[in-house]
């Protein structure tokens, strides 16, 4: 059975007005096992429209989502309890912390479920320490005297309080420093295994896609036009930049070293990948 | 004397309570000098919270220093006599593409500075279409701002920028919501601007659009930590970790090869790979 599933998912904003805009067009997919996957696509390609139809936020113009082999675009399922098992973050979720206290913020979302409090209590601290965040350092401290990155650890510690069975991000990264970036990176990784769920996360940074995702959907105009592997994907370079994206910057290099060196090979996607390859490859020449 | 000058700057915020009275202070720029020559490309970075936001809003008067001083082309921001003279050569561009463009049409959108200046209407014909011929949107002049792409709305909001003919532009993360096709072709006009005679300012969290800069400019906790070159700084390591920043890809690779330090660019890079 499947964890999550779309059928023909199609979603028109203001029909028959103007600025009536077809945002996804006859989406189709179906994901098996708990995993990560990275979605890609130009500016307006429906990336954050596909994700808010995943937990229920916006009725589809047709076609249908399955959760866990149930449907729950059929006017039937509750969906507050949609919600509450695919925890979404949005962009930017930092300004959404509303409450005096980090921890405040994050037991928010269980103490609505109607969790005992000694259980919510547990959550709260597992949640924080999951993002990386030391509890009895943050708890009491008003999250508006975090960091950006540390903000954004704690926005995204409230949606795993709710102990979703799917999360989904939506450009986790977005505008972090590069140490905060890494640190965000490395906790969507750990929070994957360490729960063993299926993430869902949405980004421009196609080394960040690279790094993380077991499966990457390409999105262009509505459609996702590309499903397989970060390997996969990125080996097609021009389509991609054909529809606005691009490759991380290990495979550009690596393109442009082959253009002139034909028997240079390399399916690296970092850097350090890349530089084992070079190295071999320079090795080789010496010898010969 | 340079065209802006930052004299030893000190930029608090006031806390407040329920009240309404001052209870306390957050210093976020504290004590910065720098100057930025006219024509020059300056890149600013620095973890989140260092200052740099702040920074840029006090280089066109949008903050005024709480003690030091700002001033462009010898004019200081905190003189109020001379504020709008400093904003019209001094203009910003915001990373959110949707929250700066005023107006639904996109030429009126990049009308609306040289409207509020005063500046008759020919003359504003002239500059609008000059602004969207130079951000390659011209095309795009009587369309509705909504139609358009994050990369094609921060392409308007630079026009917008370029239409009050400033001798200076200030981007803050230009391209922190745009997709690869919109970062480059952001970062593109930048260095046109640039190479035209704009004074660029650009704060960013890429270490590969630094690169890109005459200077870079690093803050820590509200304090210079360097304003070096791009190649003196990223030949420093133990800065870069200290700064909370990273190597730019091209840099790290060359690092783990043992390339030459002097290599800055793909082009080197790969030149260097194939010898
Ligand atoms: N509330 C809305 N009303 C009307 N049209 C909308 C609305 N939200 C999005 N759209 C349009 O739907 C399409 C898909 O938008 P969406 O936000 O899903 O794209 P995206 O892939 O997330 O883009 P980005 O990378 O810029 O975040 C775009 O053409 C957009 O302009
Ligand atoms: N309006 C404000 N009121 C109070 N404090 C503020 C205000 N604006 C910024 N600050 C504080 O000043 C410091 C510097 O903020 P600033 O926005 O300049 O940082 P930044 O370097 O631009 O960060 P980022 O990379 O996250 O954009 C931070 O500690 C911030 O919380
Ligand atoms: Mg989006
Ligand atoms: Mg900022």
């Amino acid at each position: 059975m499947s964890i999550i599933e779309t059928k023909d998912l199609t979603y028109v904003y203001n029909p028959e007005m103007p600025g009536e805009t077809r945002a996804l067009d006859a989406v189709s997919f179906s994901v098996e096992e708990p995993c990560i996957i990275g979605i890609i696509g130009h500016t307006g390609s429906g990336k954050s429209t596909l994700l808010q139809h995943l937990n229920g936020l916006i009725k589809p113009s047709s076609g249908d989502v399955y959760i866990g082999g149930e449907c729950i675009t059929d006017g039937r399922k509750n969906l507050a309890d949609v919600r509450r098992k695919i925890g979404l973050v949005f962009q930017y979720p930092e300004y959404q912390l509303f409450d005096e206290t980090v921890a405040g913020d994050v037991v928010f979302g269980p103490k609505n479920l109607g969790i005992a409090d000694d259980e919510v209590d547990d959550r709260v601290r597992r949640a924080i320490e999951m993002v990386g965040l030391d509890y009895d350092e943050v708890a009491e401290m008003s999250p508006f005297e975090l960091s950006g990155g540390m903000k954004r650890r704690a926005a995204i510690a409230g949606v795993i309080a709710m102990e979703p069975e799917i999360l989904m991000l939506d450009e986790p990264t977005a505008g972090l420093d590069p140490a905060a970036h890494k640190d965000i990176i490395d906790m969507i990784k750990k929070v994957q295994s360490e729960m063993n769920l299926l993430i869902i996360f949405v980004s421009h940074n196609m080394s960040d896609i690279a790094e993380l995702s077991d499966r990457v959907f390409v999105m262009k105009d509505g459609r996702i036009v590309m499903d397989g592997s970060p390997e996969d994907v990125f080996s097609r370079g021009d389509e991609l930049r054909e529809m606005g994206l691009s490759v991380p910057p290990a495979k550009e290099i690596a393109g442009r070293i082959k253009e002139r060196a034909p028997k240079f090979e390399s399916k690296a996607l970092s850097i350090e990948g890349l530089a084992e390859d070079i190295q071999k490859f320079r090795n080789i020449k010496e010898k010969a | 004397m340079a065209f802006i000058e930052v004299k030893n700057l000190i930029l608090e915020f006031a806390k407040y309570d329920d009240a309404g009275k001052p209870v306390s202070s957050k210093r976020a720029l504290d004590g910065v000098s720098l100057d930025i020559e006219k024509g020059s490309f300056v890149a600013v970075v620095g973890m989140n919270g260092s200052g740099k936001s702040t920074l840029a809003k006090c280089l066109n008067g949008l903050l005024l220093p709480t003690e030091g001083s700002v001033t462009v082309d010898g004019m200081s921001t905190a003189d109020d006599e001379h504020i709008w003279d400093i904003r019209s050569r001094v203009g910003m561009v915001f990373q959110n593409p949707d929250n700066q463009l005023v107006s639904s049409i996109v030429e009126d959108d990049v009308a609306f500075g040289p409207e509020n200046l005063g500046i008759e209407p020919d003359e504003i014909r002239r500059r609008v279409d000059d602004a969207l011929r130079k951000v390659g949107m011209y095309d795009k002049k009587d369309k509705g701002a909504h139609m358009l792409s994050g990369g094609q709305k921060q392409r308007i909001a630079i026009a917008g920028a370029v239409a009050m003919r400033p001798d200076c532009i200030v981007f803050d993360e230009p391209t922190a919501m745009l997709d690869p096709a919109g970062r480059k072709s952001v970062m593109e006009i930048i260095e046109e601007l640039n190479s035209e005679g704009i004074t660029v300012v650009l704060i960013t969290h890429f270490m590969e659009e630094a690169l890109e800069a005459d200077r870079v400019i690093v803050l820590r906790t509200g304090q210079l930590l360097a304003d070096r070159s791009p190649k003196e700084l990223f030949a420093d390591a133990e800065l870069v970790r200290e700064a909370g920043l990273e190597m730019p890809p091209v840099i790290e690779l060359r690092d783990r090869l043992g390339l030459d330090k002097s290599i800055m660019s793909k082009d080197e890079l790969v030149d260097a790979c194939l010898l």
